[in-house]
């Protein structure tokens, strides 16, 4: 079993789910698809894309299109597994949350 | 005008990196950009920083943030200021030797830092406690084979070296090296331990 992800882990494993991104993609992205509520600044990044990439969660792909040599992120199979299973672990902190709230109404 | 007017160098010496945005903040404040700074060393004692004049007032208005990082590639250490860069940051830092990186930037307010929680102020003490405590360290083991090799050649009398010039090395490698080392593990420990007890 896992510790529970930081709020920022979670969040970059949620932007990378769909397609691989680079650095600056990767902060827009959260920033955009949650409509400005969640901003990650660049050295939280960078300190979040080095642990996952210590625990093979993420990893880096190759890419020669651009001038500029930057790298692109990409979840692995394990990541995915990791963040459905935080996922799984929110919506039922959820639904307990709302049995015993909607109780008292 | 003299060049005098437009230039402005300092030395200093942190042991915390909150202390040293304040204080980058206030020069700025009064006047004076950052361009360049050499690496804290424990050898060299703080930092060397290199200060202009400001050309506008909203200039002064930009904001500083430190970041402790070791590189062992180019590649890596490009990588992590590009990101900067693009966030809108200005790296100061020049080059992936470099282990203290000051930023700048204009950003409006919710922008202004270079860490969006706590655990990464966490971890930024973690990596400058970790170097600190390798330079006591090695440090120390410097200042033991000192000593050690004095006492072998003074007791094979293999050198003239006398003793009082054995303790005369202990004490420089030890008051130039260990002490500033250990004054900076232990500045960035209390400031850890700030953050610890905030987080819980």
């Amino acid at each position: 079993m896992m510790n529970p992800l930081s709020e920022s882990t979670y969040l970059v494993l949620l932007a990378l789910y769909h397609e691989p991104l680079h650095g600056y993609g990767i902060i827009k992205s959260i920033e955009d698809v949650s409509g400005g509520t969640f901003i990650i600044a660049p050295g939280t990044l960078y300190g979040v894309l080095n642990n996952l990439q210590k625990q093979k969660l993420i990893e880096t792909i190759k890419e020669e299109t651009f001038s500029r040599k930057k790298k692109t992120y990409c979840i692995t199979e394990q990541g995915k597994d990791i963040l459905q299973a935080e996922f799984k672990r929110f919506q039922s902190m959820v639904q307990f949350t709302e049995k015993i709230i909607g109780e008292q109404e | 005008m003299k060049k005098g007017n437009y230039v402005k160098k300092k030395r200093k010496y942190f042991d915390n990196f909150m202390k040293e945005e304040q204080w980058l903040q206030q020069m700025l404040q009064d006047g004076w950009i950052l361009q360049e700074y050499t690496n804290d060393n424990p050898i060299e004692y703080g930092s060397k920083y290199l200060f202009t004049r400001v050309h506008t007032e909203d200039e002064k208005k930009g904001t500083y943030k430190i970041d402790f990082h070791s590189f062992s590639t180019k590649e890596e250490f490009d990588e992590y200021t590009s990101l900067f860069e693009d966030a809108g940051w200005k790296a100061l830092t020049r080059h992936q030797k470099h282990t203290k990186h000051i930023f700048y930037t204009n950003l409006p307010d919710a922008r202004k830092d270079i860490f969006s929680d706590i655990e990464s102020y966490i971890e930024r003490e973690e990596r400058k406690i970790a170097s600190s405590l390798k330079h006591v360290k090695i440090s120390i083991g410097v200042t033991f084979i000192t000593f050690l090799l004095g006492i072998i050649l003074t007791i094979t009398n293999y050198n003239s070296m006398r003793f009082s010039q054995i303790a005369w090395a202990v004490l420089i490698v030890f008051s130039f090296y260990t002490m500033p080392a250990y004054t900076s593990y232990k500045g960035h420990k209390k400031a850890y331990t700030v953050l610890m007890n905030q987080q819980a």
